[in-house]
């Protein structure tokens, strides 16, 4: 180590830490200048502000000395001898002297002389009591001679020797003495009127009582006397509760009593007694009186019999309440009656329905139709008279359910474009397309609202249309408003009609009902439940111009957007009732399948079971298409189609679709061969079905809306269910129904042909059956069928009885889950 | 950091191991003063944290037991320059229980900017003061050194036993007895 080099960095190291001291010092230094600096400075304010304060004091002295010169009081200084050292300009003016001139005289100078006397003798009590302050009020008299009142505050000061002298604060107070006066004089003039006054009321009905606070009789007049057969001095000073009420009456009394006490004035009935025990209603209209202090010193009460109309009064009571109980009665009657009778009434209508059913003649038809005709009018008719009932006993509960609005209005629309039969009247609707959430409400209540509202419709309008239209009004955060209306093209309503038609049992007039039929209580209910449901139903009508009923409702709205991916198809309407279709079909569930279609599209159709009675048929009537099975008995499908296309008649070029169980497309190629113009497979869906039917009688359109689907269980096959019955559940319970009805039969039947034992004959069964099972989702039961068919055809070994066993017992393990959904989709239906 | 700690503790290099250490620490370590100190100024803590580490690297002693050399000597400075501290107290525990409450209020108003070690002190049921040094700083080992002074200045023999309290040395507490 360099000895030299490192002294050097010592020393440098210390030189510089030298100068880093004397850096801070310096700074710390500066910092200790700025301080005092500052001191400095605050100093200096402090003075400044002490100069403005001692100014500001001065001003607000001279402030003082102002307001006391320009004061509207007078103010003045006495010495203790009462000679003035201090008058303001107020008092030097009022007195009427100048300054000088009223500086050293005596204040008893100013004081008129009758009352001298009395004001020495009061400021000599002052002065000896040594009172500090004191208000009093005198007469002083000014120097011309003017008398005038003062009231003034005087405020002895005393000072450090103990000598004193007085402030005081004076003010001209003639003004309100002389009110005093008047006032005086007003009340004399009072007294006189209310002398005058009682005198009257005393000779009007009206009986006058006086009690004190505690209740205590102070005053009764004449004319109560003689209302209640009392004297006088039989009732002053008696408690008038304990002596003149009804018992029963104590708690009206005690709370007017109270409110007597308050200040407040009332109007009651009560029931008093008379000196002789008879009891009479008496209408009191009391209110408080006043001492001359101005407290409450009792109350007045005027009394007026009313007997006569309280007995009048309870009277009607006792006759309406009879009235009520009788209508009640009546009511429930009425609800009982029409229970009562709906029952034998739906045997009959259900019997009506079977009898149709079996062989008839022309004549036997007629009556079986008025047989139901009139069933169903009275069926209608009693269910109006029980919703009357409900309404009117209020045993209606109102729903709060969450709804589509789109699907059942569409519904609705639906229903009553196929029930049209003329076609002469179209049925639109339309729901703003903005509403797609759910709505709360009640939808079965409104659903039967608006079904009226369109059956009305639908009876008075001939030919145009029925339009029904959801409007949205009004959007909040939780809820819509809505404007509902029916808007027809019928007859309309006069204006003097319009007021009548809600009532129960009315119609416009008689001509309606005897031309229109019907009970005239549809719009006295849908009335009554737009009540229930929040609105109110109104009409808009001119006569020949059609009827628009509306009504407007707030509704909840859902959180849960109507769901856009659950969508089937729909047919609006179809347009293909001129046309006849004939269905070739032995397979009762297939039959009661395509024709439970047709009829709900409206589509006319013949039906027979074998290819033989097909032909027969085909050369009687013009078809527009014809579906052919193909295995049938007597005559096949195959043989059935040749001759009909054999022959040169008017079905000779009909369209034949091929209704086959087979996935074979060499039976399909056969049928084509056959001559027949397309194939549909069992099982099929209602759209392809509906397909068929489009491509063949081609005036038929097709339109989308979101629906939803029925909730079948997860062990059928669902995919098919939901795509065959969409949310139809009336067609899935007839479905399912006859499918348990027939199915034994249909398994005693196979077990024949299997024992048997001709594969033939079991081939043709198995392929018979095979949909059945498809329809109610026993999708897995064909299957295996085919799989059977499949074996049977390449000849394989089987054992068919214990084949059958088996799927005898899995079809018996799926019979509860179907009676389940069969029970599932009833109970709906009637919800 | 005050300035006088880094002075003194050049002061204690240079006198106990010469000034060529003294150069020695101050050139291997990186500081932002150069090594420059003046008892008026304020420097970074880190600055005596590596002095102190590579002195121990140069002598080959513990850093700690340097520590505590230089709180001892540390102290003979305080009670050069502050004597009226000491005097004003008549034994060692008068003295050590003034440290937080007395002594370090009056550094305060000095010095408003100094960073002081805690030293809060109780007395147990023997008799014994309990002094608890706390901060971040973890340089117990001077206090140990200043505690050993102070109790030899007033001249009766106490007993120091040292115990971390955190395990990192933020911590630490003394329980001094009368012997």
């Amino acid at each position: 180590m360099d000895e030299v080099a490192l002294l050097r960095r010592k020393l440098e190291r210390e030189r510089a830490a030298r100068k880093e001291a004397e850096r801070i010092l310096e700074t710390k230094a500066a910092e200790l200048f700025d301080a005092n600096q500052n001191l400095k400075k605050l100093n200096q304010n402090l003075e400044l502000e002490i100069a403005k304060r001692t100014a500001s004091l001065q001003e607000s002295e001279l402030r003082y000395r102002v307001l006391v010169e320009q004061a509207r009081d007078i103010i003045y200084n006495v010495d203790d001898e009462g000679y003035f050292m201090y008058v303001n300009s107020t008092g030097i003016e009022r007195f009427g002297y100048t300054e000088e001139n009223i500086l050293g005289r005596r204040y008893v100078e100013f004081i008129p002389e009758e009352d001298v006397a009395k004001e020495f003798a009061y400021y000599t009590m002052v002065k000896e009591r040594g009172i500090k302050t004191d208000y009093h009020e005198f007469r002083v008299k000014s120097k011309s001679g003017d008398l005038f009142w003062l009231g003034q505050n005087v405020n002895r000061v005393e000072n450090e020797d103990g000598s004193y002298y007085f402030t005081v604060v004076a003010r001209d107070i003639t003004q309100r003495k002389m009110t005093e006066a008047a006032l005086e004089v007003a009340k004399l003039t009072l007294q006189k009127s209310e002398v005058k006054y009682r005198s009257i009321i005393e000779n009007m009905d009206l009986g006058l009582m006086e009690v004190d606070t505690e209740g205590k009789i102070l005053r009764v007049y004449d004319k109560f006397n003689q209302m209640l057969g009392y004297e006088n001095d039989e009732l002053i000073g008696k408690s008038a509760n304990e002596t003149l009420l009804v018992a029963g009456y104590e708690k009206v009394l005690q709370e007017q009593d109270a409110n007597r006490n308050k200040g407040e004035t009332g109007v009651y009935e009560v029931k008093i007694k008379k000196k002789n025990g008879d009891e009479i209603w008496v209408l009191i209209s009391g209110a408080p009186f006043y001492n001359e202090k101005g407290e409450i010193a009792g109350s007045i009460g005027v009394h007026y019999d009313i007997t006569d109309r309280k007995n009048l009064e309870e009277e009607l009571e006792v006759a309406r309440s009879k009235a009520v109980k009788a209508q009640q009665a009546e009511k429930a009657f009425l609800a009982n009656m029409s229970h009562e009778i709906r029952t034998p009434l739906n045997a009959i209508i259900g019997m009506s329905h079977l009898l149709m059913d079996t062989p008839l003649n022309d004549e036997q038809q007629d009556y079986l139709e008025a047989l139901t005709s009139s069933a169903d009018v009275l069926k209608s008719l009693i269910s109006d008279i029980l919703d009357i009932s409900k309404i009117d006993a209020g045993s209606l509960d109102v729903q709060n359910k969450a709804f589509n609005i789109h699907r059942s209005i569409d519904q609705l629309i639906t229903s009553f474009s196929l029930q049209d039969p003329t076609n002469n009247v179209v049925f639109e609707s339309a729901v703003d397309p903005q509403i797609d959430y759910m709505l709360y409400s009640d939808p079965q209540l409104l659903n039967q609202v608006l079904l009226n509202l369109l059956s009305n419709a639908q009876k008075f309008t001939r030919k145009g249309s029925v339009n029904l239209s959801v409007e949205l009004l009004d959007e909040a955060a939780n809820n819509v408003t809505l404007r509902f209306s029916v808007n027809d093209t019928g007859i309309g309503i006069s204006k003097d009609e319009v007021a009548i038609i809600f009532n129960e049992f009315k119609q416009a007039n008689t001509d309606i009902r005897n031309k229109y039929g019907g009970t005239g209580l549809g719009l006295s209910i849908s009335n009554q439940l737009v009540k229930l449901l929040g609105g109110t139903l109104k009409v808009d009508s001119k006569v020949g111009e059609g009827s628009s009923f509306y009504f407007v409702l707030t509704l909840g709205k859902s959180t849960h957007k109507i769901d856009g991916t659950t969508v089937i198809k729909r047919v609006e309407k179809l347009r293909i009732r001129d046309h006849k279709i004939l269905i070739v079909e032995d397979n009762k569930m297939n039959l009661k399948y395509i024709t439970s279609l047709l009829k709900k599209w409206d589509v006319d159709f013949t039906v027979c079971v074998n290819g033989k009675e097909a032909c027969d048929l085909a050369e009687k009537e013009k078809f527009d298409l014809i579906f052919m099975d193909l295995q049938m008995p007597v005559m096949d499908g195959f043989e059935a189609t040749q001759i009909i296309r054999s022959r040169t008649d008017q079905n000779q070029n009909v369209p034949i679709v091929a209704l086959t169980a087979s996935t074979f497309l060499s039976k399909k190629r056969l049928a084509l061969k056959a001559g027949m113009s397309d194939f549909l497979s069992k099982p099929f869906t209602p759209d392809q079905l509906f397909e068929i039917l489009s491509k063949f009688l081609s005036q038929t359109k097709h339109e989308v809306v979101a629906e939803g689907h029925l909730p079948f269980s997860k062990q059928l096959d669902s995919v098919y269910l939901k795509e065959a019955y969409g949310d139809d559940r009336a067609y899935a319970r007839d479905m399912f129904e006859t499918f348990l009805e027939i199915v034994d039969e249909e398994l005693l039947l196979l077990r024949e042909v299997l024992k048997e034992g001709d594969p033939n004959l079991i081939g043709q069964k198995l392929h018979k059956i095979k949909p059945t099972f498809t329809m109610v989702g026993l999708s897995q039961i064909s299957d295996q069928i085919e799989s059977m068919e499949r074996k049977l055809k390449s000849k394989e070994a089987i054992d068919p009885m214990n084949w059958y066993s088996e799927l005898k017992s899995q079809i018996e393990s799926y019979k509860p889950i179907l009676r389940s959904e069969l029970k599932m989709l009833s109970e709906w239906q009637n919800d | 950091m005050k300035g006088i700690v880094f002075t003194e503790f050049i002061d204690m290099v240079e006198s106990k191991f010469g000034y060529e250490t003294v150069d020695h620490i101050i050139e291997a370590s990186d500081l932002e003063s150069n090594g420059i100190y003046t008892s008026v100024g304020t420097y970074p803590h880190s600055e005596i944290v590596q002095l102190l580490l590579n002195l121990s690297d140069r002598t080959k002693m513990d850093a700690q037991v340097l520590l505590k050399a230089f709180g001892e000597y540390l102290f003979d400075t305080f009670l050069k320059s502050y004597p009226q501290f000491f005097t004003a107290k008549e034994n060692a525990f008068e003295f050590l229980k003034s440290i937080d409450s007395h002594i370090h209020v009056e550094v305060l108003k000095l010095y408003p900017d100094a960073t002081l070690p805690k030293f809060e002190t109780t007395e147990d049921d023997n008799g014994s003061l309990i002094m608890t040094y706390t901060s971040e700083r973890k340089m117990s080992a001077l206090a140990e050194g200043l505690i050993e002074k102070s109790i030899e200045y007033y001249g009766h023999p106490h007993s120091v036993e040292k115990k971390n309290k955190k395990e990192d040395g933020s911590e630490v507490e003394f329980i001094i007895k009368r012997v």
